[in-house]
């Protein structure tokens, strides 16, 4: 997949993930792993990127004697997903003409 | 690879950022380790399972730079509403340490100061006891005036220095102090 395109999907994956309820790092990737490629080292810098666009937040909860840090969407964050929504149909209507049945025309 | 050697050789190759984004990395690898050991796999297990340490240290830096650029030295260290306000209320607080701070280093100065004009009153009674042709007491007693004032203003040169490195650490631990309070920012991450 390229690269641009796999880094767009993955930042909505992961808002995906915190869409419905708040959840934790090695979490996120377990649930994002089934749909797209992810891995720890690449959830750190999307993490870091959506907090820096304060599309997520993130406060600690103990847990089992240690500190856990659990994400949160914000309202931009859902925003985010909802336009995500608007651009998918979008590129479905591109698929549909890029893979639009026809003949190739021979002309040279 | 254990989990503290995983975390201590990733700090050390982090250590040109920027504490605090060291201290989120520690934090996030050490969380994410601890995870996969209470979901069943053993430490080295996990560590290994995390990938090359190499690939990880470049993501972070390039995550680093892609900050930087959104947010360009000038802009970085925007002062925070909340932070303002506190500083504002604060006022008359921290104009009186203000004052404090600065009659401490008045007051150490004008020692200073007094001990040069102590020394140097020494230094002339020295001078002149030759030319004292009264008698041998007073020349004699002039002499001694001389070698007390001397010997006094040295002493207390050495104890204006201590006192004034002792200024120093606590200013320092004072800004400290100010900084830790303001950015509740931890140094220490790996234990």
């Amino acid at each position: 997949m390229d690269i641009q395109l796999k880094r767009g999907l993955l930042d909505v994956c992961v808002l995906a993930a915190i869409k419905y309820e708040d959840s934790y790092g090695y979490k996120i990737v377990k649930d994002v792993k089934p749909y797209i490629s992810i891995s720890e080292s690449t959830l750190y810098p999307i993490l870091r990127r959506l907090e820096s666009v304060e599309m997520l937040s993130e406060y600690s909860v103990e847990h089992n004697g240690r500190l856990r840090k659990y994400y949160h969407i914000t309202p931009k964050g859902v925003d985010r997903l909802k336009e995500f929504e608007n651009e998918w149909n979008e590129m479905q209507a591109v698929y549909g003409f890029i893979t639009r049945e026809g003949t190739f025309d021979d002309k040279k | 690879m254990t989990k503290n050697e995983f975390l201590k050789e990733l700090q050390k190759r982090l250590k040109n950022n920027p504490k605090s984004d060291i201290k989120r990395s520690i934090e996030f690898y050490n969380e994410m380790i601890d995870d996969l050991i209470e979901d069943g796999a053993d430490e080295e297990a996990a560590v290994d399972s995390l990938g090359a340490i190499d690939d990880i240290v470049e993501q972070i830096q390039l995550n680093r730079i892609d900050e930087c650029e959104k947010n360009p030295a000038g802009q970085k260290r925007k002062i925070a509403p909340f932070h303002l306000v506190i500083f504002i209320c604060a006022f008359p607080v921290w104009l009186i340490l203000l004052i404090v701070f600065i009659v401490m280093w008045v007051v150490l100065a004008s020692l200073f100061l007094s001990d040069l004009a102590m020394l140097l009153a020494g230094i002339y009674s020295l001078i002149t006891v030759p030319f004292i042709l009264t008698t041998p007491v007073s020349a004699a007693a002039n002499l001694g005036w001389a070698m007390v004032l001397a010997g006094c203003s040295i002493l207390l040169f050495f104890a204006l220095v201590k006192l004034m490195f002792w200024y120093v650490k606590c200013t320092k631990w004072f800004a400290v102090k100010i900084k830790m309070l303001i950015t509740k920012e931890d140094t220490s991450y790996v234990g």
